[in-house]
């Protein structure tokens, strides 16, 4: 009998099982965390969230808004600069808060058309808000949330837009 | 020339049948692992997190003020707590549709429900957002039913109206 022989024969395909386990499992690894993940979305959302809570207290809009000095990064104390070390010279965010009186706004789907404007306020690259129409992962991502809140006892409606770009960052 | 045995035969076989097998297990396992990192994104964690664990800021802001707009004189909250509600429902349903909704896609606006019957006690689930305010007037929202709930003693519902 040839047992040995019969054995290395055998012991190939012990060798392919090893090596199809180890492949299986470094493939996975890598599909899972070798791949970008794109948070500028969430991003978006977490500085907008942080401007309603600073803008708004019991759903009155703090009367320092509608000053002609405000400064909404002093006020909100909001730094909008990239201090990663892949960011280069220019800001790489966009927030826009437009308020509105909400008697004169009408409802559509999620959007909201209103033609009251009380103020319009603008930080960071305004460029990057024209990619708000524009889906695409390669772009800016843009987010916008609205508000129903009261001035001195008036209903306003506060639409913020938040626009990250940091594409190198997230790809 | 070599005799083919038959013990070799079926050890082989096995061998064979065995590779196929965690061949398939792999490759449905390199398949799941794909699918599932393409479903997850920071993104949409952050809003399946909104959903299930909090009101989110935008949501709870404009309710408040909602609760503190006048009519005729008298705040919202105030007409709850007079248990006024034909006043509500003839005056404030239109101000409440246009109440912003971020974290609910294709939403509509919302639609007043009074019901004297049912106590509040009884909509809550563990996924609610239960917010008391001053006056004894109660708010809650569960996520669950798309309802939010409004209740000083009665109870009077505000259904989300969805696109289907």
């Amino acid at each position: 009998m040839n047992k040995k022989g019969d054995e290395r024969v055998l012991s190939i395909y012990l060798y392919i099982i090893y090596i199809i386990v180890l492949v299986g499992v470094v493939s996975g690894v890598l599909i899972f965390y070798g791949s970008s993940m794109d948070i500028r979305k969430a991003e978006a959302r977490l500085l907008i969230d942080k401007t309603i809570d600073c803008l708004s207290d019991e759903g009155k809009i703090n009367s320092e808004v509608f000053s002609d000095n405000f400064n909404f990064l002093d006020f909100c104390k909001i730094n909008l600069n990239d201090s990663s070390s892949e960011a280069s010279s220019q800001i790489p965010y966009y927030l826009q808060i437009e308020i509105y009186n909400s008697t004169n706004c009408t409802i559509s789907g999620k959007n909201y058309f209103c033609s009251d404007s009380l103020k319009n306020l603008t930080y960071g690259e305004k460029k990057y808000f024209e990619y708000c129409t524009l889906v695409d992962n390669k772009f800016p991502q843009c987010t916008v949330k609205y508000v129903y809140l009261l001035k001195d006892g008036q209903p306003i409606l506060l639409k913020i837009y938040g626009v990250i770009d940091k594409y190198a960052q997230n790809s | 020339m070599h005799k083919i045995r038959k013990g070799s035969i079926g050890a082989t076989m096995t061998w064979v049948m065995a590779t196929i097998i965690i061949l398939v297990v792999m490759v449905v396992f390199i398949y799941l692992t794909e699918i599932i990192f393409t479903e997850q994104s920071i993104g949409k964690l952050v809003y399946s997190s909104d959903k299930i664990n909090y009101f989110g800021v935008d949501s709870t802001q404009s309710i408040l003020a909602f609760l503190n707009t006048n009519f005729n004189g008298k705040t919202l909250q105030q007409y709850i707590q007079e248990k006024d509600y034909n006043y509500i429902k003839e005056n404030a349903t239109s101000t409440f549709k246009i109440l912003p909704e971020n974290d609910f896609k294709n939403f509509l606006g919302y639609t007043l429900i009074i019901n004297n019957s049912e106590e509040i006690e009884g909509f809550r689930d563990p996924n609610s957002f239960l917010a008391g305010l001053s006056g004894s007037v109660t708010l809650v929202k569960s996520f669950e039913s798309n309802y939010i709930y409004f209740g000083s003693g009665d109870n009077i519902k505000f259904k989300k109206t969805v696109e289907t």
